[in-house]
């Protein structure tokens, strides 16, 4: 194989820059050959994006070098073949964007080329048609959906014929449906010939490329076919990283001395090597299940709302959706991008107000515009997907003390210092830093911190995990179980049912506009029905239960959601 | 009932409504010279039939291009008030000689014939524009104008205007004002969610103000945080400013577009100079 990037030595320091910092990256040495696939794994802010610009010179190194087919990255006058020859897809689809109809966005990099118009013209609805967008083509890229906008980047990037394409965590925004289409475009790429560098948190994704390299504070930490850095179990929890869930959960199933071979690493392969039912025990009773049965707080009735009514680009976002929820539940809306719920859930704490139906929230109206919106607010928190995203003061402080101070509630002090608390930051340590200095967690945190800071009984969540790596998305699950202990209700929006499936007493499933289905998480997870016609996937959990018990083990459905729960009642059979 | 976060709403930007009228197949370079023309003509017309015809050369424009009369009619209503006052103004203010004759006395303020004619002439004036003004974002998309300023002004890059750079300038901005109202709203709604006071009761401009100031800040930080993502974007896209780019619109320029510039500078003609004529 050919050897199409080569990195010797590459340390970054960008200027100006804190000299008691050390670089943003250190001595990295590495060669990429031709046609091969290699997927960038690391904690958000360990400098996997500074390396992938170092490849299409949108950066250049403080010491050592970097070729790409032959080409010096430091040398102006390489750039425009360097950027034909390298292609990249970013993590936030709309920034890419530059043009304000797609047609014309797709064409940008070609008239970049100076070609002539009808050659353009014939490359762009070439790659619309590959990409589906053919019907959109004249339309302004702010309306299309996350995983259009994701496919017209990709178009952009294609047309212009790159031997190499570097993807930035590009999935991190799309559901799993169009997430799965958008993989299978990577993987005909990598099969026709195309050198692909990958970002991703996503370990599933990452073990599809032939190779991982693993980064930290800057540095490679492990490098090597998938196998072999996956096998490192070790090292890449302890730099908060994880394996796929597969192998996850085949070595927890093989700590409880079942028998599984040590080289699964995918759902499929684990799904193949379960073992029959050994034991005798018949007559197995399900731990009693711990669902609240409180008062219903929450009562959405044939909720309609249109964005933009009355304009040629309105929107139906809601057509009659009903919901309900008890109080001290842990719910989770599931649904696609574009099913509708975070204008459902806007319509709870009353952002929005229904253009038809009835919406109950503890005891408020609020379908009543004189239902006031901060009165409603001081018993219902919302936190927005990339909350980071909308910052508006300067220091750590100031940001979680707005809402306290909008209400002029008095002891700010002691509430942030508590709020702080609760999501793991040190108040002494970061109550006077500079928003912009956070990693990616720490200003997730700050953003949880400013809406639990008020103290309402009903949480509302928009894709709490989204962008996040696996170790915060962890810490995050428990804290959404030790808020209800508090006795809160929380509401959660999300398109991953495999995390939501481990904390939430019931789910409520979105599509069009509707909620489809509300009932135990159990119910929905097991009903797979309702979970293909919504666009979503089962989680591994529910697949293995499924084939356990075809296998003769007395599992109960209910008590078995996650891998703990899951093994700990195959040892109490086994015995 | 209409959400007040939506700021992308009130935006004029994207009302472009496609239609396959004669009118809306013409070149882009036609379309726009004719309503740089229009404009011109409404602007600078001396009387009040030069107005009346222009109204009626816009009606008509409304029916050969199929555009809807009700956007519009939702624009006058909103721009009214103040038209309404800045013809009190001029009733008030108008001056032509030392002595002049007033015809009416309202208020102890002398009110002449002279100052009323002046008056209706501001108010048929901005109805015009605003007229034109809406017939303009409905019949010529965004991608349209950058197109039609491209190829308009590419022979002036000989003497070395950087024509590539000013189109794309004009592009981007296009394509931010969306992108700017919804970072607005995301802003808005962030912080209304946590206890900002975002509804508006009854009428007080200071409290209104006060809401809007803790945006701006945001805004700002935000649209350059984007335009930084998109700058990189861009130049990894091949884009370098000063470079030759070509354009993906190959507009062909026919006969019929030379008939639409035609009548539009005679029509206009008529109205510059209705003076000489009525």
């Amino acid at each position: 194989m050919k050897k199409l990037i080569s990195i010797n030595n590459l340390s970054y320091r960008p200027k100006p820059f804190p000299s008691d910092k050390p670089d943003i990256l250190q001595d990295i040495n590495l060669d990429i050959e031709e046609g091969s696939f290699v997927a960038i794994i690391g904690r958000n802010g360990s400098g996997k994006t500074t390396l992938i610009k170092h490849i299409n010179g949108l950066l250049f190194p403080s010491r050592g070098k970097v070729e790409v087919a032959g080409l010096d990255t430091r040398h102006l006058e390489n750039h425009p073949k360097l950027r034909s020859l390298v292609g990249m897809v970013f993590q936030n689809p709309s920034d890419q964007i530059v043009a304000s109809t797609v047609e014309e966005d797709v064409a940008f990099g070609l008239e970049n080329l100076n070609l002539p118009s009808e050659k353009i013209q014939k490359e762009v609805y070439g790659q619309l048609e590959k990409a589906g967008l053919l019907a959109d083509a004249k339309r302004p890229p702010h309306l299309l959906s996350g995983g259009q906008i994701q496919g017209l980047a990709l178009a952009g990037v294609l047309a212009r014929h790159p031997k190499i394409i570097l993807f930035d965590e590009p999935t991190s925004m799309l559901d799993p449906l169009t997430r799965n289409a958008f993989l299978d475009r990577v993987l005909k790429l990598r099969r026709d010939g195309m050198t692909i560098l990958y970002i991703t948190q996503h370990m599933e994704e990452a073990f599809l490329a032939d190779k991982i390299i693993v980064i930290d504070d800057g540095k490679i930490v492990l490098t090597g076919s998938r196998e072999d850095v996956f096998k490192q179990r070790n090292i890449l929890y302890e730099i908060g990283l994880n394996i796929p869930v597969a192998a996850a959960y085949a070595q927890a199933l093989r700590d409880i001395g079942l028998p599984i071979a040590e080289n699964i690493f995918t759902p499929d392969a684990l799904l193949d090597v379960l073992p029959d039912y050994q034991g005798n025990k018949p007559d197995f009773q399900p731990p009693s299940s711990d669902d609240p049965s409180g008062e219903m707080i929450i009562n959405l009735q044939n909720v309609h709302y249109t964005y933009l009514a009355g304009t040629p680009l309105s929107e139906k976002a809601l057509q009659g959706a009903d919901l309900e929820v008890q109080e001290g539940a842990i719910q989770g809306i599931v649904g696609t991008n574009g099913s509708g719920k975070s204008t459902l859930l806007m319509h709870i704490n009353g952002l929005l107000r229904p253009s038809q139906g009835m919406v109950r929230v503890a005891f408020f109206d609020v379908e009543d515009p004189a239902t006031s919106l901060r009165e409603i607010v001081k018993k219902v928190g919302l936190v927005f997907q990339n909350p980071e995203a909308q910052f508006f003061e300067a220091f750590v402080g100031d940001e979680i003390a707005f809402g306290p101070k909008q209400f002029e509630l008095d002891n700010i002090r002691e509430r942030v210092n508590k709020a702080m608390a609760l999501v793991g930051l040190d108040f002494e340590a970061y109550k006077d830093r500079r928003l912009e200095t956070l990693s990616g967690g720490e200003k997730r945190k700050v953003a949880l911190a400013s809406t639990l800071i008020l103290d309402q009984e009903i949480l509302l969540f928009d894709e709490p995990t989204a962008g996040m790596d696996p170790k915060s998305r962890y810490e995050l699950l428990a804290l959404f179980k030790q808020l209800q202990r508090q006795g809160k209700t929380i509401l959660i929006a999300s398109h991953r049912l495999d995390e939501i499936a481990q904390i939430s007493n019931a789910l409520s499933v979105m599509k069009s506009g509707r909620v489809v289905k509300t009932s135990p998480t159990h119910d929905i997870l097991f009903n797979k029905k309702t979970i293909n016609e919504s666009g979503l996937s089962a989680p591994l959990i529910v697949e293995i239960v499924q084939i356990l018990k075809e296998k003769g083990w007395p599992i109960e459905c209910n008590s078995c959601l996650s891998i703990e729960q899951l093994t700990s009642a195959m040892q109490e059979m086994m015995i | 009932m209409s959400s007040r976060f939506e700021f992308l709403g009130s935006t004029s930007l994207g009302q472009y409504i496609p239609r396959d009228s004669w009118f809306h197949t013409r070149d882009p370079r036609a379309r726009l010279i004719s309503f740089v023309i229009i404009f011109v003509a409404v602007i600078f017309t001396p009387n009040t039939w030069g107005l009346l015809l222009g109204i009626f050369f816009i009606t008509s424009l409304y029916f050969l291009a199929h555009l809807p009369i009700k956007s519009t009619w939702a624009g006058i209503r909103r721009a009214l008030p103040f038209i309404i006052i800045l013809a009190i103004l001029q009733i008030i203010f108008f001056r032509t000689a030392e002595n002049m004759t007033y015809h009416w006395k309202i208020f102890g303020i002398g009110i002449s014939q002279e100052a009323l004619f002046s008056a209706l002439n501001l108010i048929l004036r901005f109805l015009v524009l605003i007229i034109v003004l809406n017939a303009f974002v409905m019949s010529l998309s965004t991608s349209q104008v950058t197109a039609a300023l491209f190829h308009l002004l590419k022979p002036f890059d000989r003497i070395g205007l950087p024509v590539n750079d000013l189109t794309m300038v004009i592009q981007i901005a296009m394509r931010y004002l969306p992108l700017i109202a919804q970072i607005a709203e995301k802003t808005a709604k962030a912080q209304a969610a946590r206890g900002a006071d975002w509804e508006q009761k009854g009428f007080n401009p200071i409290k209104q103000a006060k809401r809007v100031l803790p945006l701006i800040v945001p805004l700002i930080v935000n649209s350059l945080k984007r335009a930084e993502t998109m700058a990189v974007a861009m130049e990894s896209r091949g884009f370098n400013a000063g470079q030759k780019r070509s354009s993906f619109h190959n507009l062909v320029y026919t006969w019929e577009d030379g008939l639409l510039i035609l009548t539009t500078l005679l029509l206009s003609s008529l109205m510059l100079f209705s003076s000489y004529i009525f």
